[in-house]
């Protein structure tokens, strides 16, 4: 969202939609809708939101593994619809993604050596004769011995793995990293470690990343942006310090409000919204109504669009305006 | 936290001395070492652990249902003043689900897809309290439905598991734990994690009420800081099979006493500005293998004040000051240092 950098990645209305079969209905879902983002070089954009609000999909679409029914998708100055067969190697190569489950998102019966070279091969980054030097470099980056090399996923800890599945990314220099949860599944005690690497790896190769998480507290340590996602669609948008000093969304709050605070003297009280996400319960109006604290009858009626509230905050609640100021998510957790 | 009325209110939990092998040919693994933990009478225990801790392993030995390669090597298990260790398969078996209960992490898994919501439900009564009626326990599953926040509880019954969403579902099996009305345990494996978190906001909260309002006592294993902070007055942390510190949860996290613990409590990320992008404190180096049992102390390798004694003698949970304890040779030099720097009053 800074404007001194021109982004690395735009999407302007993205779209995508999903059959959902009930019984003998089929229904249509709208997974993404009418999304917008913009990701500048060497920044952390992270997107929020809990199960069913699009954020997997999201990061489906801006790999290309999903091709959106509407929308664009710029990347570098280009859409990338309009790319040649060669162009678009050329963007699998700039874009990887580091999922969430390293036990299930690495081929078991590969070795490491042959997991982080298959990249290499494909995008023919290394001779057959230096791939195993290559490798060792791209395992060193990551913190892991060359001797990993030998080893199946099943011999290396949820850790290890996840620094295979972190230099298997790397592997083809990208620019930018689609980190779908990268830490969710990892011990609290590894956890940090994982972190810090990304954290250092963003900085040594000026790597954006697009981060998608639950855990508010990390996403304020890493982001630079923040979006909140509700039933595919953005509910609020804004520089990580604008977000977390002052959230105008009723969902960002209610999201901050349950996080689990590691502080016992700062207990909640009674749950901060009610009920839970229903996909394709909604059809007119704000999505969020049926749950929202503050949902007017015009809340039904209109769907309160995507509006710019302060520079660089964007959000779409009617009465955004007459929320009071909320105490600062720091001031909530620490 | 008003740790020494807790440690008088009566005992629903008492385990003593507890450890719990698996058979391999190489010799028994011990994956459960040596552990003392009690949750008294209207109390939530938090047992906070990371995978392989033997946090889940010691939750199954207390229900009686330790995977057959497993077996309690040494130990009581107390349960409202009877040993389970020393009570027939049967009787234990007759104790689950009536007088102590099980809230597992997933409940998809956990509940019978094949079978309607309120089938499941009567069953527990069909088998635990023969006396009531058929027409009765249909009534008393929808009073278990709407006591732990199911909406349309009676519609309810004649749904399948895949009907309803994560957190239905979790309600019906925390339902499904106390539909007896005599359960005095229970016992919540990972209850939230599963969840999003403002179903898990809820879920929580159902858990306190439960405690304060019925008296529940609650054993809590979960890895997560911020639910056992939100939940528990006690806590244990439990670290390559062995509890290395036990304590009120206002003095555990204010003041941690074990390098584990308060490594993983810097670990947290910190919301605010300053600090955005910086380099996380983190504990270097994974949990052991349990194949590997150490001479000295299990946390050895790991820790940053890791000396000489630590690597040749093994620690034992030691008391530290009114009800706490923990298992490290160096507490006491470190005790200064390891006051958290903003959780001064």
């Amino acid at each position: 969202m800074s404007a001194s950098k021109a982004p690395l990645l735009s999407t302007r209305g993205l779209r995508k939609r999903y059959k959902l079969r009930g019984g003998n209905a089929v229904r249509q879902i709208t997974a993404v809708d009418d999304v917008s983002i913009q990701l500048a070089s060497g920044e952390t954009l992270a997107v929020v939101g809990e199960s069913g609000c699009g954020k997997s999909t999201l990061a489906k679409l801006i790999t290309q593994l999903e091709i959106p029914d509407e929308g664009e998708l710029v990347f570098d100055g280009r859409p990338v619809s309009t790319r040649s067969r060669r162009e678009r190697l050329a963007f699998r190569r700039d874009v990887q993604i580091v999922l969430q489950d390293p036990y299930g998102s690495l081929t078991p019966h590969f070795r490491v050596h042959t997991l982080v070279a298959e990249p290499l091969r494909i995008h023919r980054l290394a001779t057959p004769s230096k791939l195993p030097t290559r490798v060792a470099e791209i395992l060193e980056s990551v913190g892991l011995a060359p001797e990993i090399a030998g080893r199946f996923p099943h011999e290396l800890s949820g850790g290890q793995r996840q620094r295979v599945s972190i230099a298997r990314a790397i592997a083809t220099r990208p620019r930018l990293i689609v980190c779908d949860e990268p830490v969710s599944a990892l011990d609290v005690s590894v956890r940090s470690q994982i972190v810090n690497l990304l954290l250092d790896l963003q900085r040594e190769l000026g790597l954006s990343y697009l981060f998608i998480s639950h855990d508010l507290a990390l996403v304020d340590h890493i982001a630079d942006v923040v979006c909140v996602m509700y039933l595919g669609r953005i509910v609020e948008q804004a520089s990580a310090a604008a977000f977390f000093a002052a959230p105008r969304h009723p969902y960002s709050r209610a999201l901050i409000a349950s996080s689990p605070v590691p502080d016992p003297r700062r207990r909640h009280g009674a749950p901060a919204v009610h009920g839970e996400v229903e996909v394709g319960a909604t059809t007119s109006g704000c999505r969020f109504r049926n749950r929202c604290p503050m949902a007017l009858a015009k809340c039904a009626e209109t769907d309160p669009p995507l509006r710019v509230l302060a520079a660089d905050h964007l959000v779409a609640c009617h009465r955004a305006d007459e929320l009071g100021e909320p105490l600062p998510f720091a001031e909530q957790i620490r | 936290m008003g740790d020494t009325l807790v440690a008088e209110a009566p005992r629903v939990l008492d385990v003593r001395g507890l450890s719990i092998a698996f058979r391999r040919p190489a010799g028994p693994i011990r994956v459960v070492r040596d552990v003392d933990l009690t949750v008294g009478h209207g109390e939530i225990v938090g047992l906070v652990g990371e995978s392989g801790s033997g946090k889940s392993i010691f939750a199954r030995a207390i229900l009686g249902t330790l995977p057959r390669q497993a077996e309690v090597l040494t130990g009581e298990i107390g349960f409202v003043g009877s040993d389970l260790r020393h009570m027939p398969p049967s009787q234990v078996r007759h104790l689950r689900g009536d007088r102590m209960a099980l809230v597992p992490q997933e409940p998809m898994t956990s509940l019978n897809p094949s079978l309607r919501i309120g089938r499941q439900l009567t069953e527990v009564l069909e088998v635990h309290r023969p006396e009531i009626r058929s027409a009765a326990r249909t009534e008393r599953a929808i009073e278990m439905l709407e006591l732990v926040g199911v909406n349309f509880p009676s519609e309810r019954l004649s749904q399948y598991p895949y009907q309803l969403s994560g957190g239905l579902r979790q309600r019906v099996a925390i339902a499904m734990a106390l539909i007896c009305g005599r359960v005095e345990l229970l016992i919540a494996d990972e209850p939230t994690t599963a969840l999003d978190v403002t179903i898990q906001a809820q879920i929580l909260d159902l858990f306190v009420r439960l405690q304060t309002k019925q008296k529940m006592s609650v054993l809590l294993i979960t890895h997560d800081l911020g639910v056992i902070a939100q939940t528990a007055q006690r806590v244990a942390v439990m670290y390559a099979g062995e509890i290395v510190e036990m304590a009120g949860v206002d003095d555990l996290f204010a003041m941690p006493r074990h390098p584990y613990t308060r490594g993983l409590l810097d670990s947290l990320p910190r919301a605010g500005g300053a600090a955005r992008k910086a380099h996380l404190p983190s504990i270097e180096g994974a949990v052991p293998s349990p194949a590997e049992e150490p001479r000295g102390c299990s946390f050895v390798n790991r820790c940053a004040f890791g000396v000489d004694l630590c690597r040749q003698q093994q620690p034992q949970l030691e008391s530290a000051g009114a009800g706490r304890s923990v298992r490290c040779h160096r507490w006491q030099e470190l005790a200064d240092q390891f006051v958290r720097r903003d959780a001064a009053p």
